[in-house]
């Protein structure tokens, strides 16, 4: 313990004195976030197409209508149920929204009315966005009709009034994407090490393996907290980003990503032979994956045939978990899966890393 | 163990090798390796690049497994009991490069914390000279440095046997000089010493014995002098040349073998120094040949390769 205590430590000593380390993991996720967030931040809006079928004719269903064609980032079209939900199936909308007939009725009596959405369980991201703001408008129209706490039966999580912007977005996706290179990169010690024949050396001493490795990953989770508070805090002093989710979740899963990208980062370590190799390997996994997975802006930017490359990469689960949880109101089952899928990554990165590595 | 009774005394080596072994695919780096060091002696490997010097330290240290053959260190195998032998040894490996930015001192003190027993890093620092760059980066420590901050982590741990491969390989002189006074203070310790080189002159000044190695082979083994007087037992009378003395005549003394000329100086080749020195000075009163610049020349370990393999050590 004392030797993985005393290792841990002067590898963190290495790691704050390697000024260039220092800027790409903690300064350069807040400048490109300052950047874009500043840039698209609060304009340009990504606008979700939702469906509106109204068959209550009455004030309650003209409000809740009205309600909605006033959210920004909600493109409405109004049209009958069979016209809407063929059109959603066709992929033309991320969100159709019924309001029942007896809704106005309802509320007059007070009385609990369903308001139905279908989502498209492709589009999970801008679905569960969808489902938020809806909620939320409804619930709003529904007590200024009432006077009365909630009679409307849906979810019970909600996104913040002000609506869903751009850089609630961004952040998260830059916090994964910062995760991700953090351990990508994390072998690169390890190989440079190995070039520099101090991974032998160390060999000739009683330290094992396990505790070399180890003091790595240490520092690697470390340096994730620290680069989380300062993306997260910049996030929220600077652009108000509105966090619904539990702290101990998002940090259970910036630990978790960090460690799933470790284990890539190993096994991108295992196939380099030299950490010249390894840093330009990571460069070109680094760069697609940026663009390709969703990260910095919604998969629908891009043209289809790039949609399974999305599919593949695991930044574009770890950005959809942090998302949903941080911004959205994602039921847990959901991001269980993509932290399944995540787990699945780690293990087989962590397996094939662990079978090809030389240590000389 | 290999104890040898003598009386109440045991005597322990500290490394045996027997016959050892070790192939990659079809080239024998190590062909049948057989030496014991004993407790308290500098030995060293000597032998051109590419010899298995490295290979075998390697194997002893417990980085590498053998093929065949049997390995005991400070009492211990190697490859079965790899943690054993690394408590007990220290190691100096060939192009290492440590922690480049850490300084000194703290490189120090973390290899100490992989020993239980350690030595305070100050008195480590003060033997190789560093205490006043103890706080200096890994990275912006010259050469020599470098290399004696890997010796005192050789001795970080107290090791009863140090192992060095290649120790002064790319260093200037003065910095061969200043390792060559580490490695004989470790001596003064009584500290066992194996280190490998390829420069002849580091083994005779700091090796009591040598195995000269090629192709992985033991070709002679022995103490350094004993090594020339058996395989070059040739001196070499050096005179400075005059019109007065015919190269011919010096070839026609009693026990020469050949002279060879160079630089307006003879160097006369003897089996029998004393025999050809009296004939030399008896010449040199008859012809008035000056003796001022005489010199007496023995062989050298250098000498010893070229006989043994007819090559130089560094072709």
């Amino acid at each position: 313990m004392k030797a993985l205590g005393i290792l841990t430590y002067y590898t963190g000593v290495q790691f704050a004195r390697d000024k260039v380390a220092l800027f790409w993991t903690l300064a350069f996720p807040v400048v490109l976030m300052v950047i874009i967030g500043f840039a698209f931040g609060e304009a340009g809006t990504a606008s979700l197409p939702v469906g509106l079928v109204i068959e209550d004719r009455g004030p309650a269903g003209q409000a809740v209508a009205q309600a909605l064609a006033g959210i920004p980032i909600f493109e409405v079209t109004t049209g009958s149920q069979e016209v809407e939900l063929a059109a959603l199936a066709e992929g033309d909308r991320r969100a159709v929204v019924i309001i029942p007939e007896d809704l106005s009725a309802a509320w007059q009596r007070q009385e609990v009315a369903t308001i139905q959405i279908h989502l498209d369980a492709s589009q999970q991201q801008s679905a569960g966005t969808a489902m938020s703001v809806v909620q939320q408008v409804v619930e709003g129209v529904q007590r200024e009709f009432t006077q009365q706490p909630s009679l409307v039966s849906i979810e019970t999580h909600s996104v913040q009034a002000e609506g869903f912007r751009p850089i609630d977005y961004i952040a998260p996706g830059i916090l994964a994407l910062s995760v991700a290179q953090l351990g990508l990169f994390g072998a690169t010690t390890l190989v440079e090490q190995r070039q520099q024949r101090l991974l032998r050396r160390l060999q000739a001493t009683p330290v094992s393996r396990w505790k070399v490795l180890l003091s790595m990953i240490v520092v690697r989770l470390i340096t994730a907290f620290v680069q989380t508070g300062i993306l997260l805090g910049v996030a929220l002093a600077l652009f108000r980003i509105q966090v619904v989710g539990s702290w101990p979740a998002i940090i259970g899963i910036v630990v978790f990503g960090t460690l799933v990208f470790i284990a890539l980062g190993f096994l991108l370590g295992a196939l380099a032979p030299s950490a010249e190799a390894l840093i330009a390997i990571v460069q070109m996994v680094n760069f697609p994956m940026m663009f390709l997975s969703g990260a910095l802006f919604p998969l629908d930017f891009l043209p289809e045939f790039l949609h399974p490359i999305a599919v593949a990469l695991p930044l574009t689960y770890l950005a959809d978990i942090l998302r949903q949880t941080m911004v959205d109101a994602t039921p847990y089952a959901t991001v269980l899966q993509g932290m399944g899928i995540l787990l699945l990554f780690m293990v087989a990165s962590a397996l094939l890393a662990w079978r090809f590595f030389r240590w000389e | 163990m290999a104890i040898i009774e003598e009386g109440m005394d045991t005597i322990v080596s500290a490394i045996e090798v027997e016959n050892l072994q070790k192939s990659y695919g079809d080239l024998k780096a190590v062909d049948g390796l057989s030496f014991a060091v004993e407790q308290g002696e500098v030995f060293g490997l000597l032998g051109p690049n590419g010899a298995g010097k490295t290979t075998t330290i390697e194997i002893l240290i417990g980085l590498r497994e053998r093929d065949g053959g049997s390995v005991q260190v400070a009492g211990f195998d190697p490859a079965q009991e790899g943690d054993a032998v690394k408590t007990h040894i220290g190691v100096q490996l060939q192009q290492t490069q440590l922690f480049p930015l850490l300084s000194a001192e703290e490189i120090l003190s973390l290899f100490a914390s992989f020993y239980r027993n350690s030595k305070p890093v100050d008195d480590l620092l003060e033997l190789v000279g560093l205490q006043d760059r103890r706080k200096a980066k890994y990275q912006h420590l010259s050469g020599g440095q470098k290399q004696r901050l890997s010796l005192a982590l050789t001795l970080i741990n107290d090791p009863e046997l140090v192992f060095l491969d290649e120790p002064t390989t790319g260093l200037d002189p003065q910095a061969r000089r200043a390792l060559w006074d580490i490695v004989e203070q470790m001596r003064e310790q009584g500290k066992t010493v194996l280190l490998t080189t390829h420069y002849m002159e580091e083994a005779e000044v700091l090796c009591q014995r040598v195995a000269i190695i090629d192709h992985g082979k033991i070709l002679a083994l022995g103490a350094p002098r004993e090594l020339v007087d058996e395989y070059v037992p040739e001196r070499a009378i050096e005179i400075p040349l005059s019109d007065s003395v015919a190269p011919s005549r010096l070839e026609s003394l009693p026990a020469v073998t050949h002279v060879d000329v160079k630089d307006g100086s003879a160097a006369i080749h003897t089996m029998n120094l004393r025999e050809s020195l009296t004939a030399i000075l008896a010449e040199s009163s008859k012809t008035a040949v000056s003796l001022d610049n005489l010199r007496i020349q023995r062989g050298t370990l250098e000498d010893v390769f070229l006989h043994l393999t007819g090559r130089t050590i560094r072709e």
